[in-house]
């Protein structure tokens, strides 16, 4: 990568991807900035609905009808990929650009063997023979663990256990040594075990090839294991992005707060209720005038509901949408520990 | 180690005012059906034309079985003049006649007379309960109005068509409800059971499918003796029906109990002691419900098919009473065929028929299809 | 493979017993039989009757009447025909044969188009491609299949272009191999448009679907996230999974195709397998009826066990077992 190392190799700005469904417009991504630096890791949190998905699934510019990015640009060592012909995208998709999914389970198609994707893949990229890309291919499964692998490499996808189908997608995303790799709830499918090998897994290769990652879940845990940088997600927008330290030391946003407090912890007073975020994330159809979390949040004053707080600068890489940036450490105010307007 | 904030409980007052999760199933269902406008239409014109049946007396001017020397006469004109040659806003009707040299009916000249509406004629029961004798309209001073024409033996093939629509609307639907009411009772106690019961039945109806629909329909519409009352081999042709049909839907049936039986609330069900067959009607049929509903939609078109096809070849209903499928029997003659297109008028009514369940029936599906729900 | 075949074909013979016993049941269960409607003159005395039933072994009670009729099936001897004295077997085979080539080209032409139509119309889903499809396949599975027979035989007349119903043209004999060949397919047309096309609507509809159904699944997004042409993800990917529920169907449709060649076959003349059932039924000739049913019945699990074995050939799910 002949990139000056402190230029982000994938830089998003202001992207905004909508649906139109014929109940209304849902604007699942609303205004995202997000950057990666080759060799690190940007996680992006938030729970279902938020939009993290949508923003993966945009940057690959495989967002679906009625879904479609209408504003913003995703821009790749410099290049914007949104002004990009289809063609060319589809070079970048699978070359530069790599993608694994939720749901290993039904990411192979199951008339294929194991092999199929990966010369596929290969072939589109690269003007390998067959044979050749057959064996990269058995390479490239030795690497992400799979045991005997020129013999699997013949396996059908309803052959191999669910752990093992992730590390072939891993295989196949990683076989054209893409700059950046988004993966999109990568282990939320599988054992907790298997879950703990496979980011190890994806750390070891991104050490080795200097791969950026975009790792996408909902899991804190794995965000505290693996990432540089962390980005809150909350209805379609980023509400705290900061380094991985300073989210979980000094988190300004009451979202990231609730979250962070919701972690059940082995020291909790026993007896007592777990702490949790009051209400519910609002209808996408029906999003609430100023800012979207200010219903559930327990900091929420009068400008909350009339002005939208933009992602103010607070700390070195450290940025947070809210008026009242709360100290993490400060005692709840009592009378909104349930909610309300 | 569960680390997500999940909200546990909606505040009183959240911004969370989605009206849909208020609305029962069956509301979403007419509200994306609604959407449908070929279905809809399907509806509308199946509410006309069930309308068109109660009411067939009434609209027909004739009766169905009065024969008339006028064989095979074409549609009555229908001329804006009276017998003067007067132009006259009134729809009037001429006399047609034969030129037995041509073997063509004209209309005579000079003999319009006014057609007549509400007129008094022959007593009928609506829905075989409330006598009447009004008819919708008529010709006047003895001159007939055919607006269809006339069939083989003179009698007008508008009121046969109007009557015939009874039979071929209904028996389609009698049949479903059998069918319906059987197949799901059987395909029911078979999933739930299992075992040799299951076995029986699913064997018994492998055999009734493994034979070709309408051979078996042929074989056993073709067995009835042909001088059989009318209304009995009405019912009988519904039985019929309803027998070739049933086997299908039982399967099906059988298979979603099979998997309806092993969720665990009917577990709890039998574990509470609750006795087998309400478990069957109250767990396993209603998820039974929906597939068998749809399917009961979809497979009436399908036995108003086979009704008028087995009309046609003579084996259903009987001449002399009307089935838009034995009307059409005529047709198969040649020299009707090419010349005589008003007799073909049934086989257009059974399409339209026909092409509205299917419109509405395949809305319905959708509509019930919780992948294209919003 | 082989020992899956052998085991439906084992299947397959207690359903036909079966199926023979519900037939002969139906059969006795009618009132009337063949000879009564033979002999309905005045001229055949009772005694007459009474010879030609013995004759045909009809006085016999009838559980022993079917078990003789098996055991002479179980030999391939199915009897003779009551009306034409001439053994079952042989107008089977003649009729059959007749029924098959109507329905294998009605089957050619239904799948012929509804595959890529059905394609065509998921991929371009909504547009006036996608809606003109589905009026002709709404159409075509709306309209009496006798009453578009009757519309190509009004056609066929008026245009003189195709022979208006039959098989042969009455001097078949003394045409030559190849005129008698263009002889059948000049009359081959009609009946397999009336046909076809009645079946085309349906599949092509259950294709779209299956295709729509298919492009909303992991594995394409998937595959085109490594980069793959729009054309290859749904040629090599979508197509070949969404096929596979089509497979099922299409024993079904070999069924369909059997049954709704008897309403077209008595429309336009066409001397099959159906057209015999309903004249056998007509003059109670039972040993043709169970004959001919027998033989509806074996071609349709023939059909099944055919798709069957597709099914297991092309899913690899089904081929190596979970």
């Amino acid at each position: 990568m002949a990139q000056a190392a402190t230029e982000p190799l994938l830089q998003v700005n202001g992207l905004r991807t909508h649906f139109f469904t014929d109940q209304g417009v849902v604007p699942a991504v609303d205004g995202v900035d997000l950057e990666i630096f080759a060799g690190k890791t940007l996680g992006v949190v938030g729970e279902s609905g938020c939009g993290k998905s949508v923003t993966g699934l945009s940057v690959m510019r495989l967002v679906a009808p009625p879904g479609r990015i209408v504003e913003g640009e995703i821009l790749l060592r410099g290049e914007n990929l949104l002004s990009l012909s289809d063609r060319e995208m589809r070079d970048r998709r699978g070359g530069d650009l790599g993608m694994i999914f939720q749901e290993p389970m039904t990411s192979l198609d199951p008339l294929y063997p194991v092999s199929d994707p990966l010369i596929e893949a290969l072939q589109a990229h690269s003007k390998m023979t067959k044979k050749d890309a057959l064996a990269e291919g058995i390479r490239l499964l030795g690497a992400v663990g799979i045991p005997e692998p020129e013999r699997r490499i013949r396996s059908y996808p309803h052959q191999l256990s669910g752990g093992m189908r992730q590390r072939v997608m891993i295989a196949v995303a990683l076989s054209c040594k893409p700059a950046v790799l988004i993966a999109d709830e990568p282990t939320t499918a599988l054992d907790v075990t298997v879950q703990a090998q496979i980011l190890a897994l994806l750390r070891d290769l991104q050490r080795d090839s200097g791969t950026a990652l975009l790792l996408i879940t909902h899991n804190l845990g794995l965000v505290a294991e693996n990432c540089d940088t962390v980005a809150v997600m909350y209805a379609g927008k980023v509400v705290e992005r900061a380094p991985m330290r300073a989210i979980f030391r000094e988190p300004r946003h009451p979202y990231t707060q609730g979250l962070l407090r919701a972690v059940p912890r082995l020291d909790h007073p026993p007896k007592q209720p777990l702490p949790t975020i009051a209400g519910m994330v609002p209808n996408p159809l029906r999003l609430p005038s100023g800012c979207r979390f200010r219903a559930r949040c327990p900091w929420a004053i009068a400008k909350c509901a009339t002005e939208e707080p933009p992602l103010m600068d607070i700390g070195p890489g450290h940025v947070s949408a809210c008026w009242v940036q709360p100290d993490f450490e400060a005692p709840l105010p009592a009378a909104k520990k349930t909610g309300g307007a | 180690m569960i680390v997500t904030a999940m909200p546990s409980n909606a505040a009183p007052n959240d911004t969370l005012e989605d009206d849909s999760l208020s609305e029962t199933p069956w509301q979403l269902t007419w509200r994306q059906l609604r959407k449908n406008r070929f279905a809809m239409a399907g509806g509308a014109v199946l509410i006309v034309l069930y309308t068109m049946a109660i009411l067939a007396n009434f609209l027909s001017p004739y009766p169905i079985t009065e024969r008339s020397d006028h064989v095979y006469q074409p549609p009555s004109a229908v001329v804006f003049h009276d017998d003067n040659g007067r132009f006259s806003m009134w729809p009037h009707t001429e006399r047609m006649a034969l030129n037995t040299q041509t073997q063509q009916y004209n209309s005579l000249s000079g003999s319009a007379v006014p057609l007549r509406l509400f007129v008094r004629g022959e007593p009928y029961r609506l829905l075989g309960l409330l006598p009447l004798n009004m008819h919708l309209f008529s010709g006047s001073g003895g001159v007939p109005f055919h607006i269809l024409g006339t069939d083989s033996d003179g009698r007008d093939v508008f009121s046969r068509l109007m009557v015939g629509s009874q039979i071929s609307l209904t028996i389609g639907i009698v049949a479903i409800s059998i069918t319906f009411t059987i197949g799901l009772l059987m395909g029911g106690i078979a999933g739930y059971y299992g075992g040799p019961v299951d076995n029986i039945l699913m064997r018994i109806c492998e055999v009734i499918m493994s034979i070709p629909q309408f051979y078996l329909l042929i074989a056993l519409a073709g067995l009835l003796p042909p001088t059989l009352d009318p209304r009995l081999t009405f019912l009988l042709i519904i039985v019929i029906l309803s027998f070739v049909g049933w086997a299908g839907l039982a399967r099906v049936i059988r298979g979603i109990a099979l998997s309806t039986r092993e969720l665990e609330y009917v577990q709890a069900a039998r574990a509470l002691g609750v006795s087998d067959l309400t478990i069957i009607r109250r767990h396993v049929l209603p998820s039974a419900f929906t597939y068998a509903t749809v399917s009961a939609t979809l497979a009436i078109p399908g036995y108003i098919l086979a009704e008028s096809g087995l009309s046609f070849l003579g084996l259903g209903i009987k001449i002399p009473i009307p089935s838009w499928g034995n009307m059409l029997t005529a047709a198969q003659n040649l020299e009707v065929l090419t010349s005589k297109f008003w007799m073909l008028a049934p086989g257009v009514m059974i399409f339209v028929t026909v092409l509205a369940f299917n419109f509405l029936g395949d809305g319905l599906r959708d509509a019930l299809d919780p992948k294209l729900r919003r | 493979m082989i020992r899956f075949i052998i085991k439906r074909l084992l299947t397959m013979i207690p359903l036909l017993i079966g199926i023979s016993f519900l037939c002969f049941a139906i059969l006795q269960i009618s009132p009337g039989d063949y000879v009564l409607s033979l002999t309905s003159g005045d001229q055949f005395s009772e005694e007459l009757r009474r010879q030609i039933t013995h004759e045909f072994g009809l006085d016999k009670p009838w559980p022993i009447q079917y078990l003789l009729w098996l055991g002479n099936a179980l030999h391939l001897n199915f009897g003779m025909s009551l009306a034409t004295r001439q053994p079952v077997t042989s107008v089977l085979w003649e009729r059959m044969g007749n029924t098959m080539i109507l329905s294998l080209s009605s089957l050619a032409l239904a799948w012929g188009l509804a595959i890529p139509l059905g394609i065509l119309s998921a991929v371009k889903r909504n547009t006036w491609v996608d809606r003109l499809n589905s009026l002709f396949a709404f159409t075509w599975i709306s309209i009496p299949s006798f009453f578009v027979a009757l519309l190509a035989l009004l056609f066929a007349q008026r245009s003189g272009l195709f022979p208006v119903g039959g098989m042969h043209s009455a001097d078949v004999d003394l045409m030559t191999g190849p005129e008698q060949f263009v002889d059948l397919l000049r009359h081959l047309v009609l009946p397999t448009l009336v046909l076809g096309l009645g079946g085309c609507a349906g599949i092509m509809r259950q294709m779209r679907g299956s295709l729509l159904d298919t492009l909303r699944d992991n594995y394409i997004t998937a595959a085109r996230a490594r980069g793959l042409s729009e054309r290859k993800v749904i040629v090599k990917h979508a197509v070949r999974n969404a096929i596979n529920p089509l497979i099922t169907i299409f024993g079904f449709s070999l069924a369909g195709l059997l049954s709704g060649a008897a309403l077209v076959e008595n429309v336009m003349a066409w001397p099959g397998l159906g057209r015999l059932i309903l004249e056998s039924v007509l003059s109670k000739d039972i040993y043709m009826v169970m004959g001919a049913f027998m033989l509806g019945a074996t071609m349709l699990m023939l059909g099944n066990l055919f798709s069957d074995i597709l099914l297991a050939i092309t899913d690899p799910r089904i081929r190596l077992g979970k």
